[in-house]
């Protein structure tokens, strides 16, 4: 006898759900089912929560209730992207309820006025996540994880946070940043840098900025920022967006740029390959390194598919000096190991690449990255202290890309914490005025560098990666079309 | 904010429902604890709101369906398979589902304990000891494939054995 249950569309794609995993081609093929056959639904509903009960009756998924008594719930909500962020939501899940817990009166307390509204959204998004290091200006801050944002702008001191809005935009804003959403497809931008993501569907998501900037998304993920010189800088990862400013209006496609500023457009374009520098390591030891790198001491030894020193700090640099007076994306992936001390520090960074005997080997003169703890260091040359210029929320030891990306004047070193390959998707950043911060660099002296030292568990370097953004009077799709 | 002893029982007694229901909606067991994790922590930090919904547990329902959506949004972001409309879909009826689950619990256990004994030691094998289909497979000397089916079909007899019992329990009372 055949169950009423059964449907022999649904069964091989619910077997495999269940017992083993959908591909991709699987999943697009379960959802157009369920939405095509209200059969293929109500079956569906009730074998995964059939599923679900067997499971949880086998307590195979218990929720994290308290263990322990602890009455100080802590600052971490949560990090985003990767294990950490649900290792750290699951912690505080269990602290905050036992902190409750403990707080318990003894008396029963009584429910609220039956009247009282089902939530719905009230305002135009919702704060979807948050980092660990999130602060906000005490009068902005947001409704808790979950809640709908309160009109008014959202001032992020530091850290990150994450807003889904109603139209389906998911923003992510860059602490520090003044962002506001004023309606459920609009937003506003007036300092700082967001990273959006708008799948085609949602399309037409709009960001303005004080200075008149106006980018309307056509589908696609990009970033914005407003530089410390007051510049608007948008960068195109995926689809198109089309920028409004100053009475004029241009659609810019993935790896595009555009920095926006007293009334000027400056257009750059990702290089097609053959001004990048690339070297993944993999072969170096066989072939050596990439001619357009040089080993400035030749303490790297990459027979582990890696760079790593083998003798006192020093550094792998680019044999052109010129970089500031480029625009570029360099980025580069290193393992800091858990038991990090003087030997296991990382510097990746503009500057001459040359270690300063004076003063423990550091690289001179430099804008640089140095790790641990995360920052971002200068030294103008000899004799001369470092200082620190930014101290990033620490990441911990792991395997973190580093990305230094120069648009105009604009420096931006961002950090993708806990990499684990792909696209860089910026957990933290900071964007600097390179003319202010070093106006030391210099047509001769600004290479891009990276390097460590010699130690018994050393940090390592892997998948360095130098792109020239090359000038362009208009966008590609605009000269394709001439 | 500080939740009642009412809001504490609510929130345990709710779990194996929104598991059930943020299931549904995720398909992932890997992705389902984290959904339910995230629920969680929305519906404590909001527990007087929670407490002041006429139903809480549509109310901790609507909470897991804003962050399955936000789930789906975020994960891979490449691809959106099940959007919002299709998860408005299966959202209602899905609840209405999961809404059962508690209550079905005792008669499930009794179902598996009716099972002829070759499904029962598959159930068992797979739910009770977490084994996957491939070592079921050689644990009873069938293919991965007879196996699947095999463990498919028992899920519909219980689903057929649970649906009986509910429906003797109605005739019973009227």
């Amino acid at each position: 006898m055949t169950s009423s249950y059964h449907h022999a569309e649904l069964e091989p794609l619910v077997r495999a759900m269940l017992d083993g995993g959908l591909d991709e081609t699987q999943w697009a093929q379960l959802a157009y089912l369920l939405r095509q056959d209200a059969d293929a639904r109500a079956a569906y509903l009730h074998i995964t929560t059939l599923h679900a009960a067997l499971n949880w009756q086998a307590g195979n998924t218990q929720a994290t209730w308290p263990a322990a008594k602890q009455t100080d719930a802590p600052a971490v909500v949560g990090r985003l992207g990767g294990r950490w962020r649900w290792a750290a939501i699951a912690a505080l899940f269990v602290v905050v309820v036992t902190a409750w817990f403990v707080a318990l009166p003894d008396h029963e307390a009584t429910r609220s006025a039956p009247d009282a509204q089902d939530p719905s959204p009230s305002g135009y998004a919702m704060l979807s996540d948050l980092s660990s290091d999130a602060v906000f200006a005490d009068d902005s801050h947001p409704a808790a994880l979950g809640g709908d944002l309160p009109s008014g702008p959202l001032r992020l001191t530091a850290g990150r946070a994450q807003v889904l809005l109603d139209g389906g935009a998911v923003v992510d804003l860059i602490g520090p940043c003044v962002f506001e959403t004023i309606g459920p497809d609009h937003a506003q931008l007036t300092s700082g840098q967001i990273d959006v993501y708008v799948r085609p569907e949602a399309r037409g998501f709009t960001v303005e900025t004080p200075a008149g900037v106006r980018v309307v998304d056509l589908g696609t993920r990009f970033e914005m920022q407003i530089d410390p010189a007051g510049a608007t800088n948008v960068f195109v990862h995926e689809g198109r967006v089309q920028v409004e400013f100053a009475g004029r209006h241009e659609q810019f496609e993935a790896s595009e740029a555009v920095r926006l500023a007293d009334g000027q457009w400056m257009m750059r374009r990702l290089g097609t390959g053959d001004d990048a520098i690339v070297e993944h390591f993999d072969d170096a030891a066989s072939r050596g390194l990439n001619a357009a790198l040089e080993d400035h001491a030749g303490v790297y030894t990459f027979t582990r598919k890696i760079a790593e020193n083998t003798g006192n700090r020093n550094f792998i640099r680019t044999r052109a000096t010129q970089f500031v007076t480029m625009d570029f994306i360099a980025e580069v992936t290193c393992t800091l190991p858990a038991n990090s001390a003087g030997p296991n520090i990382v510097f990746f960074g503009i500057g001459g690449g040359v270690p300063d005997p004076s003063e423990w080997d550091n690289p001179i003169p430099a804008l640089y990255f140095e790790a641990p703890p995360m920052r971002i260091e200068i030294d103008s040359g000899v004799d001369r202290e470092d200082s620190v210029v930014h101290q990033f929320s620490e990441p911990g030891p792991g395997r973190h890309r580093l990305q230094i990306r120069k648009l105009g004047d604009a420096v931006t070193f961002a950090i993708d914490e806990n990499y684990q390959g792909g696209a860089f998707h910026a957990d933290q950043a900071c964007t600097l005025s390179l003319s202010k911060a070093a106006p030391f660099l210099d047509s001769t002296n600004s290479r891009i560098f990276f390097g460590s030292q010699q130690a018994s568990e050393p940090s390592t370097f892997d998948d360095l990666s130098i792109r020239i953004l090359t000038g362009t009077s208009s966008p590609s799709h605009i000269q394709q079309e001439n | 904010m500080q939740p009642s002893r009412e809001f504490v029982r609510l929130l345990t007694d709710s779990q194996s429902r929104l598991y059930a229901y943020i299931f549904a909606l995720v398909g992932d067991e890997a992705a389902v604890s984290d959904v339910l994790q995230e629920t969680n922590l929305v519906l404590l930090e909001k527990c007087d709101e929670a407490m002041a919904a006429s139903s809480f547990t549509a109310w901790a329902f609507g909470v897991a369906r804003r962050k399955t959506l936000v789930h789906w949004q975020t994960r891979g972001r490449e691809r959106l398979v099940f959007d919002e409309s299709l998860l408005k879909m299966l959202a209602d009826d899905g609840a209405c589902a999961a809404e059962k689950t508690a209550g079905r619990m005792g008669q499930l256990k009794r179902c598996i304990g009716q099972l002829p004994d070759l499904a029962r030691r598959v159930i068992d094998a797979r739910y009770q000891a977490g084994q996957t289909v491939s070592q079921i497979a050689d644990l009873i000397g069938r293919s991965t494939t007879a196996t699947s089916q095999l463990l498919y079909r028992t899920r519909l007899s219980l689903l057929e054995c649970i649906q009986a019992a509910e429906a003797d329990a109605e005739e019973e009372r009227a």
